[in-house]
């Protein structure tokens, strides 16, 4: 993997350790990342980017706690990529997660009950 | 007990305490305390005359503050040993210092005092970043000048990075570059670094904790995650100000009677009650807009 | 365009410092010579009068209203004629103004006009003339006062150095006029190296070329083969001063042999130039002695080199390390946290001795030249009159030291306090430069030798004063976390 695969945005509202974990998140169950696949050095990525090490050993450690890379003695951070259908109902909704919960909150800022939503949801999930 | 604070202060790169200062009748900084965990990389926020500079300043010796004292590597500020000196490093705004030597003079000059100056890098980067060595200082651009002295301050291999609005005469490239550079350097040799500035956005790279410097008073310390990830912005329309929680950072009233507070999570990481009433809103925050919200 | 507009156009042409400067320097001429025409008689009045107006006209002329080219300049760059227009009419009613202002005076006729018009004209063309010019005829007044003796020209109060002196100055103006129309054309083409005018200087600031010493102006314009070559063998921890040289700049900046030489050069090819120019005078003119000429010209310039140096070598170092050390961007921060350039006490005192050796040196030079003028002058019972004059290089060093130990000392002295101390100086040196030549030379006037005795005495004073001045300074340094604190 290449460093300039992730895309990091500083002034985003989201800290950069958690959008390298999400974008990692989602690379390896997009399956660009393959199994066994070597992630690139703490430094690399500091140096690409010009962020602080730390940020990024920190979101390893991270996706290392989550299962999503382990550490490969000598050689750094492999991804450990899941087949697709041995993700679990719960895994994959949790994926979903953030978009839900933006979803909630804007229904609930245009001050909507959740009988109309949940309707029109149903309706494009049906198609 | 005493031994063992008196080790741990030795590690300490940077303390200061109570630091207060005056210029010209009016106060520039008053009881300022800050403290440097090893490794860190500390922004340093505030608008332009909010005495960043002063603090600095105070805070390496290079002015004597009305009251406070600082220490550095657990030695106080105004009478540094010279094993400790050559641990520091500090780039003013806009250097102006020796302009009667070119480059490579000056690099020649400075690394006979630093034990541990790696000249390699001082040329490679010169070379890299395009700046005639045999020019003299005086006739380089401020931009390339800065450079000059950011270069000399980094090849002297420093356990404390001191940079006073390093990437303010920069073009975006050599401000990429430089961040590069210090962000390396922290995470790999440990470095404590210290910089100032007003590009909120370079800090966010870069920084593991950001300070507010507002009107000489230290508004806040934090870790720049949880800036993110503590704070955020409570829109209530008007109707709804009354249930305003108390406690806010900041508040203010829009024409409409609309109310925009930058609210904290508490202890159990939950918003105020009045961001669950339907209507109000809850937005994040970057750096930059906790800043404004908070200096105005 | 009416009269009260004319007269007050040249208020806005330089800053009130210098505009202040020139009108005292003016007045005072101008007191000094109807207080001479009160007390003179005949011919010598005449001389006198003329003379002290002619200096202050000089001055006023070339300092306050050839400053009058950057607005007219900037006028025709901005395509205002009627600016321009208002300019010169006030220029021409001043001009008209200061030819007749002398009439009032008993005892001058129409026919000082023309020496009126040649201070006139010549204060203007100093102001506008390139750069190396002026320097070389500010190098040679007392060579050509010399040449000026020797080849018997008529003397200021002769009828015929009237109408000499009126078609030299019509010839003068004429070329003044030709140059000035010349740079208005130009405008901001015109370039700051050695050809550009002086007036060009006061465009950049109050002061023009004192307020550069310090900001790296000069440093940029220099071409590359005139930089100092600037030798930096050992400077470092194990040679604390040269180190401390190298970092305090300007004159204290140690250089390669090669640019010592290039400097002694550039001395001596000075030097030459008016000496050449004086032998091939003499050589032309046919008759004698240009052994006694230019020995005549040589103790003249030699010995108010010396005199004037004082002063100048107390300003330029104050302005210099003044300037440096009051930057926080500069040196200060560098050396402050420079390691290895000593601790404490001896850190302070190297810095101290470092700082005062090359003024102190450079006034040893001025009372070693003013030594040399004794052994020299010819004649003889000249001694005790020069030994006066030998007092000033003295007390200026010690007012040097005074003033840099301060500067140091964290106790900086306000701007008034210098302007006295320069002034109380000045007053003492021009006291012992004219009190023993009324006392002892050419024509002796009696009264003065009664004061002569007070020249010491108020040097002692004077000397004591600024004793006291540097413990102040010395004790302020000691009492410094270190030397290189903001103050």
């Amino acid at each position: 993997m290449d460093a300039s695969l992730l895309n990091i945005q500083p002034t985003a509202s989201e800290p950069i350790y958690r959008q390298i974990v999400e974008q990692l998140r989602r690379l390896i169950a997009g399956g660009q990342l393959a199994h066994g696949e070597l992630l690139p050095s703490v430094r690399e990525v500091a140096g690409f980017h010009a962020i602080n090490p730390m940020t990024v050993s920190r979101a390893y450690g991270i996706a290392e706690s989550e299962g999503l890379v382990e550490r490969l003695r000598g050689k750094g951070m492999a991804v450990i990529a899941m087949q697709q259908t041995a993700h679990s109902e719960s895994q994959r909704l949790a994926l979903l997660e953030p978009q839900l919960q933006a979803l909630a909150r804007q229904a609930h800022e245009l001050e909507l009950p959740a009988a109309p939503v949940l309707r029109r949801l149903t309706r494009l999930l049906g198609d | 007990m005493n031994a063992m604070l008196r080790e741990t202060e030795s590690a300490t790169p940077l303390a200061a305490h109570g630091l207060a200062h005056c210029y010209e009748g009016s106060s520039v900084l008053s009881g300022v305390d800050l403290v440097l965990e090893p490794g860190s990389v500390l922004g340093l926020v505030g608008r332009n005359g909010a005495g960043k500079s002063t603090l600095i300043r105070a805070m390496l010796g290079l002015l004597k503050p009305l009251t406070g004292e600082t220490t550095i590597f657990g030695e106080p500020v105004l009478s540094l040993s010279d094993s400790t000196k050559a641990r520091i490093a500090y780039v003013p705004q806009q250097p102006d210092a020796l302009p009667w030597l070119n480059a490579q003079q000056m690099f020649d000059f400075v690394s006979r005092f630093y034990p541990r100056w790696d000249k390699a890098f001082a040329r490679q980067t010169l070379e890299r970043w395009q700046i005639q060595p045999h020019k003299l200082l005086a006739k380089l651009s401020p931009g390339e000048r800065q450079r000059v002295d950011l270069i000399r301050a980094l090849a002297s291999q420093p356990e404390l990075l001191v940079l006073d609005e390093p990437a303010a005469a920069l073009d975006p490239v050599a401000r990429r570059e430089l961040l590069r550079e210090v962000a390396l350097r922290a995470g790999e040799s440990g470095t404590t670094v210290l910089f100032s500035t007003h590009i909120v956005s370079d800090l966010e790279r870069v920084a593991s904790e950001v300070a507010f410097l507002h009107q000489g008073h230290l508004l806040m310390r934090c870790s720049v995650d949880e800036t993110k990830e503590r704070y955020a912005r409570l829109w209530l329309p008007a109707r709804m100000s009354a249930a305003a929680p108390t406690a806010s950072l900041s508040r203010r009233r829009h024409d409409d009677g609309s109310l925009s507070l930058v609210v904290e999570r508490d202890a159990q990481g939950q918003w105020p009650e009045a961001s669950k009433l339907a209507g109000a809103r809850v937005d994040a925050l970057g750096l930059e807009d906790l800043f404004v919200e908070i200096a105005e | 365009m009416n009269l009260w507009q004319l007269l007050h156009t040249p208020r806005y042409w330089t800053h009130a410092s210098l505009r202040w400067i020139a009108v005292i320097v003016f007045l005072l001429c101008t007191a000094a010579a109807i207080g001479w025409s009160l007390y003179a008689t005949g011919d010598k009045a005449v001389k006198g009068v003329l003379l002290f107006y002619g200096v202050g006209l000089v001055y006023i002329w070339s300092f306050f209203f050839s400053a009058g080219l950057l607005p007219a300049t900037d006028a025709r760059q901005l395509r205002l004629p009627g600016i321009e227009r208002q300019i010169h009419a006030s220029l021409l009613l001043y001009g008209v103004l200061s030819l007749l202002l002398p009439m009032l005076i008993p005892g001058i006729t129409i026919e000082s006009v023309g020496v009126v018009l040649l201070f006139l004209v010549g204060g203007v063309a100093f102001a506008l003339m390139p750069r190396y010019l002026a320097v070389l005829i500010a190098m040679t007044p007392s060579l050509l006062v010399a040449a000026w003796r020797r080849f018997d020209l008529p003397g200021i109060a002769d009828p015929r150095f009237g109408t000499w002196a009126a078609l030299a100055a019509l010839a003068l103006l004429l070329v003044t006029a030709w140059r000035w129309h010349r740079m208005l054309r130009a405008g901001s083409r015109m370039t700051n190296g050695w050809g550009s005018p002086i007036v060009l200087q006061l465009r950049s600031g109050s002061w023009g070329y004192w307020s550069n010493i310090g900001d790296n102006s000069l440093l940029r314009q220099r071409p590359d083969w005139m930089q100092p070559g600037i030798n930096l063998d050992g400077a470092g921890p194990t040679l604390p001063r040269k180190s401390l040289r190298v970092a305090l700049g300007g004159w204290y900046l140690p250089l390669t042999a090669r640019t010592y030489a290039g400097h002694i050069g550039l001395m001596l090819l000075i030097v030459a130039l008016p000496v050449a120019s004086t032998l091939l005078l003499v050589r032309l003119r046919g008759d004698g002695d240009a052994g006694s000429t230019l020995a005549g010209g040589m103790i003249g310039a030699l010995s108010s080199l010396a005199v004037m140096a004082g002063p100048m070598i107390c300003i330029f170092s104050l302005l210099w390390l003044g300037r440096r050390w009051r930057q926080a961007n500069a040196e200060m921060p560098l050396l402050a946290l420079l390691p290895g350039l000593g601790d404490g006490v001896q850190l302070k005192q190297r810095l101290l001795r470092t700082v005062l050796t090359m003024p102190l040196v450079l006034h040893a030079v001025a009372v070693l030249l003013l030594l040399l003028v004794m052994v020299f002058w010819p004649g003889d019972g000249h001694v005790s009159m020069l030994s006066f004059m030998l007092l000033a290089p003295l007390g200026c060093a010690g007012m040097t030291a005074a003033i840099l130990t301060n500067l140091v000392g964290g106790r900086r002295l306000p701007w008034l306090a210098n302007g006295a101390i320069f002034a109380v100086a000045s007053v003492l040196i021009f006291a012992s430069l004219l009190l023993p030549a009324l006392a002892h030379g050419r024509h002796p006037v009696p009264q003065v030798d009664a004061l002569l005795p007070a020249i010491p005495l108020a040097w002692l004073l004077f000397t004591g004063a600024m004793a006291w001045l540097w413990r102040r300074g010395w004790r302020g340094l000691m009492q410094l976390p270190h030397p290189f604190v903001a103050a």
